[in-house]
């Protein structure tokens, strides 16, 4: 090495420079506009957070109803088809009212196989007994006594002893054939209806008579399926025929099955029997079927108008759960929380500068340049419903959880009375950044329109106006230039100068799923 | 030698501010130096030693315990310092060719004890800061940080050659204006 570059790297060791704490000070606040620092990284987690209570209390609000509501599902089917429900007593004595009537002098007494003497069972021609719960789940028990008149002994009804069971299959029902058991569809092919009631094996147990009796039909499904009590019935009803009276099984009778909900609209008002109806099933609903809570997940868009790059729209995108209430048949309310998400270069630019003088001015500093926002979402509407079309109206609360950005370092130089100018800028980091100069809670006016596609999907259409915009600082015509704020600036200057370039109104679309 | 405990690393990593103003501290002085030796006043000086502790701060994550800190750290800021120049290196030019055309070229011999005597730190410093941009930068490269002309070459976009003519420039006209002579004229004319 040259003994002159040794002699000039000796002095330069021998420099005076002192620590100063004011280096620091401005170091420190570089320091706190980096992005990614640990403390901006929190929001993140927020969110997960924010999603995952969400979801747990959906899911809870779910299974405290279900454990409350064990039977909500007879209660809709049953209130949706009113007619059909009420059109099912459950106890004899209800029944026999009903008979009598509707059964023109004919008593149920009659009908319903008095013991000891000539065991009938059960018109399935829907002139008698109708929607009774016993004749619903005898329906096998075909033997009226109607159709007994006026025909041969062996032909009247359908013999089955105390405790069992005759029953139509779905085969003979098809054939209009009536058999007494199940053993007994074989037979009534070969003998053409005429099956000696001896012949009929007993039914097992009652479970297999419920079994039949469900394979008869898709309207006595419903009704059996309602619960064990149809067994019950079986075991204690008198729906029973004495086997030994000898009767046979008749040849194929002209049976009209009517289905359920035909019968049901037979039956006046008057036998609309509920008492067992609500002892065997939840309550029944009959007036506002529309009151009460629902459960509505969306995920939607949301557009905001860039200022400063023309007529570009910046997106967002916002999910969220809502609660709704309906105390009338138009009106509802409803709130909830969700997480919103905006991106573009929508403002609050914080600009560190710091002027040089060289040979010539050089403005160096550091640029803050945010590019997305993640709030908090807290809406509360007003809904007012008309068909599948609905109004809503309220409030929409945004609480600011981060802002994601940029830190660009630039350096600009002019040269005195020179024009020659040059500027540079290259990104240093992205990530979360320091947020001050944005309003951490931001109201926002919001009237949107939602069309219901079906049960559960609607789709809607929104827009919102906030008063205040997300940033501190109005939107000012004049953005600060850097080149300009150069030619006339200070010597030199730092800080923070926030300033907005958005709109304060957007507009979204959303998909919404109602539970 | 500064030698960095390795908890203040780690504490800088974990975002600790006491660490990170611990370690601002330690380097703060012998980094300065180096600053004020690449720019031509305190105050870019500064600026530039900021801007490369953040990128210190910010990588560093990757510094894998591999040599001693304060060498990274160093290599950062000069490497930053270069960046710097590299951008503003087509204008600074333009301005300092004038200069150079007026610069009258002629080799002196120097008594460094004379000089050494005579010339602090400082004064050293106010001499260097008046050679041209590139020259300062090449001959700090190749006289404070030992790297090759090549090496210099590859770091500033010039050619070899380019980098060993900046050399002699620089040395031969500190040597100049170092020169009693010159030292007597600046003084009576201040």
């Amino acid at each position: 090495m040259d003994k002159f570059d040794q002699w000039y790297n000796k002095k330069m060791d021998e420099q005076d420079v002192a620590y100063s704490e004011s280096s620091w000070d401005s170091f420190s606040q570089q320091l706190n506009q980096l992005p990614g620092s640990r403390k901006r990284r929190r929001p993140f987690m927020y969110i997960w957070v924010l999603a995952l209570t969400l979801i747990v209390g959906a899911g809870s609000i779910f299974a405290w109803q279900a454990f409350n509501n064990p039977g909500i599902n007879q209660e809709i089917l049953i209130s949706t088809e009113e007619e059909d429900s009420n059109a099912i007593p459950a106890t004899k004595s209800e029944s026999d009212e009903a008979v009598k009537e509707n059964n023109s002098g004919q008593p149920l007494a009659a009908n319903i196989l008095p013991e000891s003497t000539e065991k009938s069972s059960i018109n399935h021609s829907g002139q008698s007994l109708k929607g009774s719960m016993k004749e619903r789940n005898s329906e096998g028990l075909e033997s009226s006594s109607k159709h007994s008149k006026g025909k041969p002994e062996s032909q009247k009804a359908l013999a089955v002893q105390k405790g069992e069971s005759g029953l139509i299959s779905e085969e003979a029902r098809n054939e209009n054939l009536v058999s007494t058991g199940k053993d007994l569809k074989e037979n009534a092919s070969d003998q053409i209806g005429r099956t000696d009631a001896s012949s009929v094996e007993r039914p097992s147990n009652v479970t297999e008579i419920k079994a039949n009796v469900v394979s008869s039909e898709t309207s006595d499904a419903k009704l059996v399926s309602s619960s064990d009590k149809s067994t019950e019935i079986f075991e204690n009803s008198s729906l029973v025929a004495d086997h030994s009276a000898g009767q046979h099984v008749l040849a194929p009778l002209n049976i009209e099955i009517k289905s359920l909900e035909q019968e049901s609209m037979d039956l006046p008002k008057s036998a609309l029997l509920m008492s067992d109806i609500n002892s065997m099933s939840p309550t029944i609903v009959e007036c506002c079927p529309f009151k009460g809570w629902s459960h509505n997940v969306e995920i939607g868009a949301q557009f905001f108008p860039g200022i400063n790059e023309g007529s570009r729209f910046f997106t967002g995108l916002q999910g969220a759960y809502h609660l709704q209430y309906r105390w009338a048949q138009r009106w509802s309310a409803s709130a909830g929380a969700g997480v919103l998400q905006r991106w573009g270069s929508f403002g609050g630019f914080q600009d560190s500068p710091q002027d040089i003088y060289t040979t010539t001015k050089v403005r160096r500093g550091f640029l803050l340049v945010p590019s997305s926002a993640t709030y908090m979402q807290i809406p509360a509407m007003v809904n007012f419903h008309a068909g599948k079309h609905i109004i809503s109206a309220g409030v929409r609360t945004l609480f600011l959880l981060g802002i994601k950005g940029q830190l660009d370092q630039y350096q600009v130089q002019r040269s005195g009375n020179e024009a020659d100018l040059s500027f540079n800028s290259n990104t240093v980091n992205r990530g979360w950044i320091n947020d001050s100069g944005f309003r951490s809670i931001v109201p926002e006016y919001m009237l949107s329109y939602s069309y219901q596609l079906n049960k559960h999907w609607s789709v809607s259409f929104s827009g919102a106006w906030m008063p205040n915009g997300i940033a501190f600082a109005e939107k000012t015509d004049e953005n600060p230039d850097i080149l300009e704020s150069l030619t006339a600036g200070s010597q030199s200057s730092s800080g923070q100068q926030p300033f907005l370039l958005e709109d304060k109104w957007q507009v979204g679309m959303a998909l919404r799923f109602k539970f | 030698m500064i030698i960095i405990d390795p908890t203040i690393i780690e504490g800088c990593i974990r975002g600790e501010r006491r660490a990170q103003h611990t370690l601002y501290q330690a380097c703060y002085v012998p980094l300065m130096k180096v600053c004020r030796q690449y720019t031509t006043d305190d105050q870019e000086a500064a600026a530039y030693l900021n801007e490369g502790f953040l990128k210190v701060f910010t990588h560093l994550e990757k510094w894998k315990g591999e040599g001693a800190f304060y060498a990274w750290a160093k290599r950062i800021v000069i490497n930053t310092i270069i960046d710097g120049f590299r951008k503003s290196r087509k204008y600074k030019e333009m301005v300092h060719l004038k200069e150079d055309q007026d610069m009258k070229a002629f080799d002196v011999r120097v008594d460094l004890n004379w000089a050494d005597q005579r010339m602090d730190a400082e004064s050293l410093l106010v001499v260097v800061r008046r050679l041209p941009e590139m020259s300062a930068k090449v001959f700090n490269l190749f006289a404070s940080e030992g790297m090759e002309y090549r090496e210099i070459g590859e770091l500033l976009g010039i050619h070899e050659n380019t980098a060993k003519w900046h050399v002699f420039q620089a040395r031969k006209k500190l040597k100049e204006w170092i020169h009693p002579s010159t030292i007597k004229q600046e003084v009576t004319n201040g």
